[in-house]
């Protein structure tokens, strides 16, 4: 990649403890160190309770680390998208995706076109007026996408976006967003719990411990996009399936964390 | 089913109640006839229908008196209640502070307090007295809805919000109150019903001869033992009742039609 040189996010021995009432602290997160390239598709994996989303809440400011810190390129262009596709129920497909400017203060009129080309962008123009609950899973993750990338994001946080989909809808919804991808070139940290989804997407997938999440694998993925079926079925694929798998086990004999911090700088 | 059958549903749910309304008419017509029945004990259907259709105009008068003050109460209950919980989501500590008290409003019989406000208020006021113990009654399933209401907003947009930098009175405007729509319009339609029966209430405790009211009616046609006018003033009542839930009802499907699962009607 062109701008591979340069950081996007820096972690620095970022940890996050939550403390419910009562209770000691516990810790949920890190120390996490590491450095995610500008421009870069990185996947951060991990089994359930992994400290992901707490991962993704502190690159986002949404929360603050309990020690260390994490600083990321372009803290006011960065959009996120959650799980479930996170719209409002009263709001048409257009006002959902117009959210973002309109809490900016940008008249309506301004920026129609727009929002209208951020739908067309994701296949849903023709449903700029349909409410949320007359679309599928699949549409309404769309319209989320078309939401995050209409402030024109530098950074792109993904918290298991598709995971709540068919596989059919979600392998269609992986092409589409590499495609965009492709196309814009933002940094991209998606979370996901598949090892395939990650390996398929990812120039990079980073492996999490069990809580709290520490890195304990980080595995590149050295196949040029476009990524098809042909991929799916190649070598590469398989390989790098394998070694974010053993990862997730425990990591081969000898495989320590520090060693995957060693190697990720 | 299909969707004859959903149409034809709709129609059951209103001529099945329609048709057990119309038989107990029809037995309590006969039951009076056939045991004579005095009037004063229990008056025919058919004697009601005469007296309503007799003292119809007078009664309505008063139903407009009523009215008035249900109404009033509703719409500051509704501001009151919906205000204060907004207030509410913005300050815990006022919430922490006020909250409680609120309760001992609600859980205080009115009937109790109901000579106290007639003195604070003056006895030359009767329907600023009633308006107020209406009021008390209606408030609170606003209030305590409205509350919960804005807290269910979703825990994503919220992070969403903040991420877009909202302010406060944007969070407030686009997200929190949306989200309490569906719980301040079904403690509205329970409120409605109660503004109603908090007025009527009102009226038999703080009433006198200057309040025109229903209830004052009603006590005056006991006390003369004129039972059907009686009868029809109570009918009179509860069709009042069951207009203002209906309103109420078809004003949520409204606002909620497009977007909330209560909304919408569904073929069985
Ligand atoms: N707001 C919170 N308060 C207390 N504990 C939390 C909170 N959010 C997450 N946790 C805990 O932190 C750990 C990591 O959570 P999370 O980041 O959501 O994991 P993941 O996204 O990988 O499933 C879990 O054990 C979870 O129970
Ligand atoms: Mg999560």
């Amino acid at each position: 990649m062109s701008t591979a040189s340069t950081p996007a996010i820096v972690f620095d021995q970022l940890t996050k403890s939550y403390s419910s009432a009562g209770d000691a602290p516990q810790s949920a997160l890190g120390p996490l160190t590491g450095t995610i390239e500008q421009g870069s598709f990185v996947s951060l994996v991990g089994p359930s309770g992994c400290g992901k989303s707490t991962a993704l809440k502190l690159i986002a400011g949404l929360l603050t680390p309990s020690s260390g810190n994490v600083s990321v390129h372009a803290k006011n262009d960065l959009s996120y998208v959650f799980q479930d596709a996170t719209l409002m129920p009263w709001a048409s497909v257009f006002d959902n995706v117009y959210l973002p400017f309109k809490l900016a203060g940008v008249p309506r009129a301004v920026i129609e076109e727009e929002v209208m080309a951020s739908l067309d962008r994701v296949g849903l123009a023709d449903r700029a007026q349909a409410f949320p609950r007359e679309l599928s899973g699949g549409m309404k993750m769309r319209v989320s996408i078309a939401r995050a990338l209409i402030t024109d994001p530098k950074v792109l946080l993904m918290d298991e976006p598709f995971a709540a989909l068919d596989e059919f809808t979600r392998e269609k919804l992986d092409d589409e967003l590499l495609d965009l991808w492709r196309a814009q070139k933002w940094t991209v940290l998606f979370v996901t719990h598949s090892i395939y989804e990650s390996v398929y997407l990812s120039q990079r997938v980073m492996v999490l411990s069990q809580n709290p999440g520490q890195l304990i694998g980080d595995v590149q993925v050295d196949a040029p996009y476009p990524r098809g079926q042909a991929f799916r079925e190649s070598t590469v694929y398989f390989e790098a399936c394998r070694a974010v798998s053993a990862a997730m086990r425990g990591g081969p004999p000898g495989f320590s964390s520090a060693n995957a911090e060693a190697h990720s700088r | 089913m299909n969707g004859k059958s959903a149409r034809s549903h709709s129609l059951d749910t209103l001529l099945i109640p329609l048709g057990v309304g119309a038989c107990v008419l029809g037995l309590w017509e006969f039951l009076v006839v056939f045991n004579d029945v005095p009037e004063f004990v229990l008056p025919a259907p058919s004697r009601i229908w005469a007296s309503l259709l007799q003292d119809g105009p007078s009664l309505l008068g008063s139903l407009g008196v009523t009215l008035k003050i249900t109404l009033a109460a509703f719409f500051l209950a509704v501001v009151g209640g919906v205000g204060l919980a907004v207030l509410f989501s913005q300050s815990r500590t006022l919430e922490m502070a006020l909250f409680p008290y609120a309760v001992i409003l609600q859980v205080t019989p009115v009937v109790a307090i109901a000579p106290l406000v007639l003195i604070w208020v003056g006895f030359d006021r009767t329907q600023l007295a009633l308006l107020i113990l209406a009021w008390i009654i209606a408030f609170f399933p606003i209030l305590s809805n409205t509350v919960l209401g804005l807290r269910s907003a979703d825990h994503n947009l919220r992070d969403l919000f903040a991420l877009y930098h909202a302010s406060r009175w944007q969070t407030l405007r686009h997200l929190l109150l949306p989200a309490a729509l569906p719980h301040i319009l079904s403690g509205m339609k329970v409120s409605g019903g109660l503004a109603l029966i908090g007025a009527i209430v009102a009226e038999f405790v703080a009433g006198s001869g200057t309040s025109a009211g229903l209830a004052w009616r009603i006590i005056e046609a006991g006390n003369r033992l004129q039972i059907p006018k009686m009868f029809a003033a109570l009918v009179l009542l509860s069709l009042t009742g069951i207009l203002i839930f209906f309103v109420l009802t078809v004003l949520e499907r409204l606002l909620l039609r497009r977007w909330h699962e209560s909304a919408v009607i569904r073929e069985v």
